[in-house]
């Protein structure tokens, strides 16, 4: 039997006081799977990640984390990483104790960390190569090793599904390849689904299993068992593949009459 | 010192100094990082508008403070998500006092001290209101040291400690609860003008040097304590009143800290 997708949207719609910003979504993220959502600014992307986190009322529609409504799913199994860090400004914290928070919903209450979760911390920071900073104080840090430093916080969660909201900005070139290669690995070896936005499509397009574009609806579902074609590739995102392009193209996939 | 404390007053107002540094260096630093510095001088002033009523309807007025002051901190939550918090607070902190200016010309007899409340008076503090701050510090000590690391994590990070599933508005809800607990315990000790200033200055001090949140907490305490002794002390020696000699002198370290702490 098939197992129960991670993440199931079905006919979602999601509305700001009264102007829908998301209609008719279906969406389906299983285990070992990373789906990159792509699309314009303002399209809504974010808030369809905080409709699957809990963080946003939908008006319509059905949305099943790991089998429950949003607010009932077990949040420990979720892994976050914000598009717009909104840590405390200056907060006195060493790398390592940023990243060995991403353990502390899973210890739950009155646990102390073990020598297990420093291992898994340091294991985390390795994997985005910041280990060598891990007593830096974080607010010393540029702001692309801090997005690494977030970055291993989530996957410190060791949870079930990770939602990443534009990882890759402030990465480097190099940074961001090891990145991408780095969710493909932990993919496979920790069955975790991903569901990321991005705006590197051209990277992302290589590696991802699934890339659903968004604005307003999702206009477009590559399924990686049958690989994406290139010539459908092409026509959803136009030969030029460094700018996020909604061309003619993309089929009804037109940008927002205001951009 | 050692004479003065033959006195009942001074040993009570120096163990009530003392739980209160402990405890008010140990929250300046959820109020400096959660930039909760001007609710702390919203909820004390609102504590002038409840001492008023208290003393209006010939009540407790510690007893109307403290329902003022958990009142407005709520107000804030509630108000500021809609606006701005500072939008909010400076409102309500100008209609407390508003209120408590009311109150009092509504009282014909001119017979209490509003001094007394307004910059504290050392020399009012009882046995009771001692055991109240000790009781009050153990429980917010308690709880604290249980919750610490996720209080930490919804101070640090509120997005994402929400989508952990951090009972993160619980925490608020009781944060400005704690604060106006303590704020009220306070005002006997600091009186309501001055008291948010010690709950801002000793981590705003510490902050300065330290890296480390522990570091931060840890020296807060530790010279929040020195601050009031010296202040104390010398508000004896230069018979001048206590809770303001200790703010001011909590001030100067803070000014001459900063002043000597080089630019990264
Ligand atoms: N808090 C809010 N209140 C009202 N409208 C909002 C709010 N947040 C987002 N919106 C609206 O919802 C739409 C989708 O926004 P969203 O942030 O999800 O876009 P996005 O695809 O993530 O964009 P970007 O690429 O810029 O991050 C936008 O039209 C935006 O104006
Ligand atoms: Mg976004």
């Amino acid at each position: 039997m098939k197992e129960k997708p991670y993440i199931l949207i079905e006919d979602l719609e999601v509305r700001y006081k009264n102007k829908v910003v998301l209609e008719n979504i279906f969406l389906e993220v299983n285990k070992r799977e990373i789906v990159s959502i792509v699309g314009p600014n303002g399209g809504g992307k974010t808030t369809l990640l905080k409709v699957i986190l809990g963080l946003k009322d939908y008006t319509k529609g059905k949305v099943e984390i790991l089998g429950k409504p949003p607010k009932e799913v077990d949040k420990k199994q979720i892994g976050y990483l914000p598009q717009k860090e909104q840590t405390a400004k200056n907060f006195p914290i060493s790398v390592f104790e940023t990243v060995m928070m991403g353990r502390y919903p899973k210890l739950g209450f009155f646990k102390k960390p073990s020598e297990k979760d420093r291992e898994i911390v340091l294991e985390c920071l390795k994997i985005v190569k910041m280990e060598h900073l891990k007593d830096e104080n974080i607010n010393k840090l540029s702001g692309g090793q801090r997005q690494r430093v977030f970055i291993a916080r989530a996957l410190a969660m060791e949870p079930k599904i990770l939602i990443l909201d534009e990882p890759s900005t402030g990465l480097d070139i190099v940074a961001q390849e090891d990145f991408y290669k780095t969710l493909v690995n932990i993919r496979d070896t920790k069955n975790m689904a991903i569901l990321m936005v991005s705006h590197d499509i051209g990277v992302v397009s290589t590696f991802v299993d699934k890339i659903a574009c968004l604005n307003k609806t999702i206009h477009y579902h590559g399924k990686s068992g049958n690989p994406i074609p290139e010539d459908v590739l092409k026509k959803v995102f136009g030969t030029n593949i460094q700018i996020l392009v909604h061309d003619q193209h993309c089929k009804g996939c037109q940008r927002g009459e205001d951009d | 010192m050692i004479d003065l404390l033959q006195y009942e007053f001074v040993k009570n107002a120096l163990l009530a100094g003392t739980i209160i540094s402990i405890l008010f260096g140990f929250l300046s630093f959820f109020v400096v990082m959660k930039r909760l510095s001007f609710l702390t001088v919203g909820i004390s002033h609102a504590a002038f508008g409840g001492v008023a009523l208290g003393i209006l309807l010939g009540t407790n007025p510690y007893t109307t403070a403290i329902f003022f002051c958990i009142v407005v901190g709520y107000l804030i939550s509630l108000y500021g998500e809609k606006s701005e918090y500072d939008t909010v607070i400076g409102i309500l902190f100008a209609f407390t006092m508003a209120l408590g200016v009311i109150f009092i010309s509504l009282k014909q007899d001119y017979t209490f001290d509003i001094m007394s409340y307004l910059f504290g008076s050392i020399l009012g503090i009882t046995k009771t209101d001692i055991v109240a701050l000790g009781v009050l510090m153990s429980v917010i000590i308690i709880l604290f040291y249980l919750f610490f690391k996720e209080i930490l994590f919804i101070t640090f990070d509120k997005t994402v400690a929400k989508a952990s599933g951090l009972p993160v508005e619980l925490f608020e809800n009781t944060i400005v609860l704690i604060l106006s607990l303590v704020i009220v315990f306070s005002i006997k000790l600091i009186g309501i003008i001055l008291v948010s200033a010690f709950l801002i200055i000793p981590s705003a001090i510490t902050m300065l040097f330290f890296d480390n949140y522990k570091k931060v907490i840890f020296w807060a305490i530790v010279l929040n304590l020195l601050i009031f002794f010296a202040g104390f002390y010398l508000s004896y020696k230069l018979d001048l009143p206590t809770g303001a000699t200790i703010v001011s002198l909590g001030a100067i370290v803070y000014f001459v800290s900063a002043f000597f702490k080089k630019a990264d």
